[in-house]
Formats: structure tokens, sequence, C-alpha cells
């Protein structure tokens, strides 16, 4: 038993001072400078953007460019801790994300670095960019409200905070708190009116669910039509998806379903991104910005506006006609780094008032 | 006197080797508790226990016991009803029972999600043709706990399948017979003597099932069940708290534990060995009649939930689909998928082989030794995100001291040489399914006597022939199966790929979750129909090795 014990001590020991040896300044110091030498003609990806979603705007830059894309798509927060992990030896150049919360994290933990590019901030309405120039979004994601026609006048939902009266009890729809789009809803809440305001919110709310939080942002807008509840909050472009689908099913749905930009009377109705940054130890520096600014251009514009019916984040851009036909609608114009600071308060918040 | 009593050298070397590769398998879990220990990261463990940590545990203990339970029942029947009898279709349904392994847990999951609930066609089809609305006829809510262990045991419940046939089928007739003289009933045949000595069996398929039951993570998210893997990703990649993580998965892992230990405390009181064990099959009885009725019935359920309706929503939903198979780049994908499946599959049975050899042949019991191999088999349970990071941690450090010393020599940086290769997968997969193969090899091992080797080398063969004419042929079963399990694994294996996959690899089971997380079920059918057929492949090529028929022609018929 001693015998055990003692190798067992040794192997902990041995562990640690693995962890501990490897670290060295010199690396860093190499790794970067050999950066600015010659550049290879490829730059490399983390995108937590589904493949699918950005291969035509990928392959359109490889084809105008000649550089190549090489490409790893995972969960946000399991790419940011990838990159924790290869630290200064990490091979990416490009973290693209489907949200802010991620990108503030990246952040924060110092994976990402500023870009001072002309073209991306001439581009891009400051309030949907970092305000150091860390993180850049690159298309509007709008967490909408969805009515079912026969029971509810639209004029009654006003707000995302009037989903807490009670005149919506057993009505409302939406999905788990683990999920991005809610917390950096929460955080926008928690950005305006304060933390506890924004908990007696939730748990009004939360009382007012339909169900248990199950399935994704399609599914609460499916339930709508099912009679599950009269009220679902989701991103826009999945109802954009229903619409441009062709099974009957589908046009079912939309035929009950319809949709409304909420707080037109205050502060405007919440908008996330999807958002590119270059990494901290990026190895291909100059053919990250020319992809980041790519990113901002018509074409790549047009091709991620149709693909996915998100909003173009250029002004000039028309997006997908399903999208123009829901007209327009005021924005929330708050800064997104102000509201992607409180995500994780988000998230207590949630746990706190129930929101599983 | 053991077979290779001779060779202490190469005894020797086998024990380091053991070691060595133990070691590897258990370092990334280490690692993710050290590295735990270094991070600074707010500790939100306080906030969990005054929130949701009652919720988790108590869903993770009804996912855990009601999968057990369901799973136990549905493979021991049917393999009981396989072993011991004849009835009609048996050849078809043998193999049947089999396919269930090919399909994901979150695939069964998406398509009994997708059809069952609320907004599935079942539904919307009852309110069309009754003319009801939602809430006003009882339907039950497939998306609950209830659902979760649903689908967990008929996607698991093959492994306590095929342990238990294999187990069943290797008991003397002899020994019933005895008992039978002694007036023993057939029930108590079945409760008092069969079960139980297939009950080292048995457990190890339950085990699997549970140890995949608390690691899951893609069923109890569609389903929106709350559960332990659940906090542990919420708490790590949402709320990006390492160190509650990782204390949340050793909580994990010590349950396990604690469970295996329990478990083999109670088996090591009674000696399974059967040293004068015949292995004359039994004639099966034949049914006729209701009963045959019944017995097909019984082994068809399984099959038709548990492989054929969501196979044939799989192929709706790809008619369905707008995607091509072109477009989806499916050929390069499925490549890919077997190409580590298969690597995986042989490296996981040659490392099993050799730690059961090592342990057979030591020459005195080193406790040392088994506690090694006991925790570096237990990756299993460990969800698979979680084990992932434990062996970027290793791989990455790796890379980085091998850039130190290059740079330091020949001012050379080659940058991640083994965190972000097919290699790192491969470790990957050792680690998360040795489990799988371990388990039975050393069963199959154990019913190999002693007096077997020595009867051989008095007979003046050597080591190395008595092992391939006498080991091999008694563990081709066993080890086939292990294969086939690690080979099937590896294809619906998710969340380890996803982390430590090289640029531009995908697997069909990377290509079905991309398009099923974004919403897109029918869109994601084309390739989860591939890859469940890809799974199928090895199933039916390896059915007659590892569900041999149960009459033996040359066996007189007074024997039986």
């Amino acid at each position: 038993m001693k015998k055990i014990l003692f190798v067992i001590a040794i192997i902990l020991v041995g562990v640690n001072a693995y962890l501990y040896m490897g670290n060295s300044e010199l690396l860093k110091r190499n790794v970067n400078t050999s950066a600015n030498a010659k550049e290879p003609s490829v730059v490399n990806v983390y995108s937590s953007r589904k493949e699918f979603l950005i291969k035509d705007v990928l392959d359109q830059f490889t084809e105008e460019t000649g550089i190549k894309v090489n490409l790893i798509t995972d969960k946000a927060g399991k790419l940011v801790a990838r990159m924790e992990q290869e630290g200064a030896l990490s091979p990416a150049d490009v973290f693209i994300t489907t949200d802010v919360g991620n990108l503030y994290l990246a952040k924060t933990k110092n994976l990402l670095q500023p870009l001072r590019s002309q073209t991306l901030e001439s581009t891009i309405p400051a309030n949907l960019r970092d305000k150091e120039n860390y993180w850049f979004g690159v298309t509007k994601r709008v967490r909408a409200i969805f009515y079912a026609k026969d029971k509810v006048n639209p004029q009654e939902i006003q707000s995302y905070e009037n989903l807490a009266d009670e005149k919506w009890k057993g009505k409302v729809l939406i999905r788990s708190s683990s999920n991005v789009y809610n917390q950096s809803l929460i955080a926008s809440q928690i950005a305006a009116h304060g933390e506890d305001e924004t908990m007696q919110w939730i748990q009004a709310l939360v009382g007012n669910f339909a169900r248990n939080p199950e399935g994704g942002d399609t599914d609460q807008i499916r339930s709508v039509a099912a009679g599950v509840g009269d009220i679902a909050i989701a991103n826009s472009y999945y109802y954009g998806r229903l619409m441009a689908s062709d099974l009957e099913a589908d046009k079912d749905v939309i035929a009950k379903v319809g949709i409304y930009f909420p707080n037109q009377e205050l502060q405007g109705t919440h908008v996330n991104i999807s958002g590119i940054a270059m990494a901290a130890h990026a190895p291909n520096q100059r053919n990250a910005t020319l992809l980041m600014e790519y990113f901002v251009s018509e074409q790549a514009q047009k091709l991620l506006a149709e693909i996915n019916h998100e909003s173009a984040i250029l002004q000039d851009i028309t997006d997908s006609t399903i999208v123009e036909s829901w007209g327009n609608f005021k924005e929330d114009s708050m800064s997104l780094t102000d509201i992607a600071k409180h995500n994780i308060d988000a998230i207590k918040i949630a746990d706190k008032a129930g929101w599983k | 006197m053991g077979l290779v009593a001779n060779f202490s050298i190469q005894r020797k070397f086998a024990v380091i080797m053991t070691l060595f590769l133990a070691l590897c398998l258990i370092l990334p879990v280490l690692a993710l508790f050290s590295s735990g220990l270094w991070s600074v990261s707010t500790n939100n463990l306080q906030h969990l226990y005054q929130t949701n940590l009652a919720i988790y545990l108590k869903n993770s203990l009804i996912l855990a016991i009601g999968t057990a339970l369901l799973s136990a029942i549905i493979g021991t029947v049917t393999a009981w009803l396989m072993t011991f009898y004849h009835f009609s279709c048996k050849k078809v349904l043998r193999i049947g029972l089999l396919l269930p392994l090919a399909f994901p847990s979150y695939i069964l999951a998406i398509t009994y999600g997708n059809s069952l609930d609320e907004t599935g066609w079942v539904q919307v089809a009852i309110r069309q043709f009754f003319d009801v609305s939602y809430g006003t006829y009882p339907f039950f809510d497939i998306r609950s706990s209830g659902g979760a262990i649903f689908v967990l045991s008929f996607s698991l419940y093959p492994y306590v399948y095929i342990l238990s046939y294999n187990s069943f089928k290797k008991q003397s007739p002899r020994l019933w017979q005895v008992a039978q003289t002694l007036g023993v009933s057939n029930e108590k045949l079945l409760f008092r003597l069969i079960l139980p000595m297939s009950r080292p069996a048995i457990i190890v398929g339950i085990t699997l099932v549970i140890m995949e039951t608390l690691a899951d993570y893609g069923v109890v998210d569609l389903f929106g069940v709350p559960s332990f893997t659940t906090g542990i990703y919420r708490t790590w990649f949402n709320m990006h708290d390492k160190l509650s993580a990782i204390i949340l998965s050793s909580c994990l892992l010590l349950v396990v534990f604690l469970f295996i230990y329990v478990e083999y405390q109670q088996r090591s009181k009674i000696n399974y060995a059967n040293e004068n064990a015949d292995y004359y099959p039994r004639a099966p009885k034949t049914l006729y009649g209701w009963k045959n009725i019944v017995a097909v019935g019984l082994c068809a359920i399984p099959i038709i939930l548990g492989f054929l309706i969501p196979l044939i929503q799989l192929i709706y939903w790809s008619i369905q689909s707008s995607y091509s198979l072109d477009s989806l780049d499916i050929m390069r994908d499925a490549f890919n998928t077997l190409l580590v499946a298969s690597l995986s599959a042989l490296t996981v049975v040659l490392v099993s082989l050799l730690f059961v050899y090592t342990l057979r042949y030591q020459r005195k019991k080193s406790t040392l030794l088994s506690l090694f191999i006991a925790l570096g088999s237990k990756g299993y349970a460990i969800p698979g995100s979680v084990i992932a990071i434990g062996i970027l941690i290793v791989t990455t450090k790796l890379d980085h001291m091998l850039n130190d010393l290059l740079m330091g020599w020949f001012q050379l940086s080659v940058g991640l040489l083994f965190s972000s290769s097919i290699l790192t997968l491969i470790f990957a997969y050792n680690i998360r399914f040795l489990t799988l193969s371990l388990g039975n090899t050393q069963t199959a091992l154990g019913a190999i006597t002693r007096t077997m080797d020595q009867v051989s080398l008095s007979l003046g063969k050597s080591e190395i022939t008595t092992f391939f004419m006498i080991h091999m042929p008694i563990l081709k079963p066993a080890l086939l199966t292990s294969c086939l399990f690690v080979f099937v694994d590896v294809i619906k294996e998710l969340p380890a790929t996803l982390i430590l996959r090289p640029f531009n690899f995908d697997t069909l089971a990377i290509k079905t979750y991309e398009l099923a997380s974004d919403e897109r079920y029918v869109s994601s059918a084309m390739p989860a129909l591939i890859l469940v057929i890809v799974g199928m492949i090895p199933i039916i090529f390896l059915n007659r090795y590892i569900m041999k028929e149960t009459v033996a022609s040359n066996v007189p018929r007074n024997e039986l």
C-alpha cells in the first residue's frame, strides 16, 4: 500500500512538473517575429458558424485571392478552450462566432488581437463592433417575438419586458438559457435595467412559460403553430427558413404564426451579431486581415444574407426578399461591448430564477 | 506454471509496456485535475449548489437506473430466447437485434423527438384526424426523462444482449442436467443457476450502458433533461469555470468507480471458474403456436423501435431534403470515418490484449498493475468534451516542449505536431473506448483454464503455438466483438472528435451534427442515414463470428 501511494505521489508530481514546463518566452517571441516574415498563402479559421453557412464565402475568397482556407468548426466555448490550450503555437488566424458573448469572452482571455482596418471601421456601425477593435460584426441576428395569429393581437405584445405580464401565464415558449442568444438577450436587459430588475423580469417570465424549455428556436415557432403556447421568442432567420421551405408542414406553420419586432417604443429590438476576430497568435496576419475585410465586401455580405436570412451589416445591401418582407423596425443601438460584459451574470440570474 | 514462465525478459517488457500505456491513458485525466488546481477561474460551485445541482443529480440518477434496468431486461430476455429456443425467423432476428448498435443515440433522439413531440407529424396527424387541439388529447411527452430512457435503452441494449448471449451459450448443459435430475424447476434453473453464472458478463454490459448514459450529452440536450453532464457543459463552456467543471467531472467518475468497486467486491466472493466446463451447447427447444408468436414478437420489438422506425424516418427525410450527396462531400467524410474507426478498433484490441495477458501471467499479483489498468480504462464514463480537453492539455504541452527544444537548438518552429493530428484522435478513442474491449477480453480469457495451457505445453507445443492454436480460437469471438464495439462507437463518437480533429477533417457524425444542431433535421437525415449504413456493414459482416449458431452438428444426440 505504501509503495502504491508512493508511486501515485511521484506520478502526481511528475504530471504537475510536466504541465509547468514548456511555456518559454523565447518561443513566443520567435513565433511572433516569424509571423512577419513571408507568409504561406493560407489562412486558418476556427468557426462556430457552421461550415455550410460560410463555405460559399470562403470558397469565393479563395477564388479571388488564391489564399487557401483551412477550417475547423465547433461550439464557440469549446474553440475558446482549444485556443487556450494551444497558446502561442495555436494555428488559428481568424475566429468566427455566431454571437457577441463568445467574442467578448475570447477577448478577456487574451485570445484575440486588435485590428486597425479602415475598411472594417468605416463599414460596420460602431455599436456592432468592439470599442477597442478586437472583434467585428458581419451579420445581424434579430431576436424577435412570434405569436399565434388567431389568438394574439400583435399590438398587445409591445416589448420583451411586457411578456412578464400575468396575461401571458402559461403561454410563453422559449428555449433553454444554456443557449447563447438567450444569454445575450438577458445581458441586454441587465445593461438596460440593471440586475435586480432583470431578475424580477425573468422570474415573472419563467412563471409564464408554457412548458419547460426544450428544443431549438425553430421548435418554439412550430410549437406556437401546434397550440402549445401563444408566444415564442426566437431569432428571426429561423422563421425566414420556414418561409423559404417547400414543405407543407412548414407552410402551415407560417400561415398560423406571425413575426413581431418588440420594444419599438423603447430601446429597440435586441440585435446580436455573427462576428469575426483575429486570433492573438495568428501566424498569417496579412491573410487574416484580407479575409476579415472580405467578409464585409458587397459580394460576401450578399451571400451571407441570402444563405441564412440574417441581415447584412452593410446598410446599403438589400437583404433576402423574405427579410425585406418583414419591413423596417428600430434596432437596439446600445453598444454590444456594453451588453456582452453581462453574459456570465445573465447565466447566473437565469439559474437563480429557475430558467433551465 | 504460466504460459510465458520461461520468458522473464519478455514478461518484464510486457509489464513495462503495460504500465507505460496505462499511464498514457490516465495522463489526460490527471492533467485535467492538475490544471484545474492551477486555474484561477472563479468558483461557481456554491452557485450551482444553491441552484441546479440537485436537479442535475436527480435526473442523472433517474436516467442511469432507468436505462440500466430497461436495457438489461431487453438484452437478457432476447439473449435468453436466442440461446434456448427455436422460433420462426430466428436467423434474421438474431442479426436484427444487433442493428440498433449502428444508431447513435442522438440520431435516435432526433428522429423520435421530431416525429413524436407536439410539432411532429404524429401529433399533427392526430390533431387533424380527430379535429382536436393540443392538450385536449392524451399523449406522452417524448422530450422528458422517460423519453431519454427509452431512446438510450433502445440504442444501448445490444451491449447486454451480445455479452449475455455469449455467456449463456458457454454454460455447461451438464450442470443443468445435474440440477434437473435433482428436481429443480425450469424457472429456478434460470434464476438460481443460469443468470447468476452469467452475472459477470451481464454486469459488464450494464456497466457499459450506465457509463455511456452518464456521459451522454446529445440526448439530454435534445430532450431538455438537464443532467449532470449538462451541468458540466454549462459550467465549463458557458460560464468558463474550469475548476468547477473539473470537480463535477471527478464526482461523476467517483460514482462510476464506486459502482464498479462494489460490484467487484460482491463478485469476488464467488468463484465463477468452471474447470470442468464442456462447451457442448444445449439443443434449443423449438417453440410452436402462441409461444412461437410471443418469442418472435419479443425479439422484433427492439428491432422495430430501435432500428426500423427511425431508419424509415431517416429515409423519408432524406428523400425530402434538398441537399444532394455531392454538395456535402459525403464520400470524403465516410472515408475519414472508416479510417479512424478501423485504426482505433485495431489499436484498442491490441492494447487490451497486452493488458489482459500481462495481468494473467504476472508472477505475483500486483495491485499496482491492476489499479493502473482499472484507472486507464475508465475514460468511457467521462463526457467526451471533458476528456478531450484533458488530451489537449497533454498533447499541446508535448508540442510546446518539442518546439522549445527545436527553437533552442535549430531556431526552428514546427508548430503543433501532435495536438492536431489524427494520432491524437486515435489516442482519444483509445482512452474513451478501451473499456468496451477490456471487459469482455478479460472475461473470455478467464474461460481458458490453466489446465488447458498445461495440457498443451505437456504435449510439446510451444507457447506461441498454444497461443495461436488454443487461445486465439477461444478469444476470437470476444476480440471480434471488441473490434465491432469500438468500430461502431468511433463512427458514432462526436464530442471528442469535434474538439480534437485537424483542419478540414469531417466525419459523418460531425456532418450530421452540424446540420442537426442548426435545426435542419430534415437535411441532417442524409449524412445520418449513411452513418448508420456504414455502421451496419461490420455488424452484418461480423455477426456470424460474434453470435455463433447454437447447434453444433458434431455433438452426439445423446449428449444433449
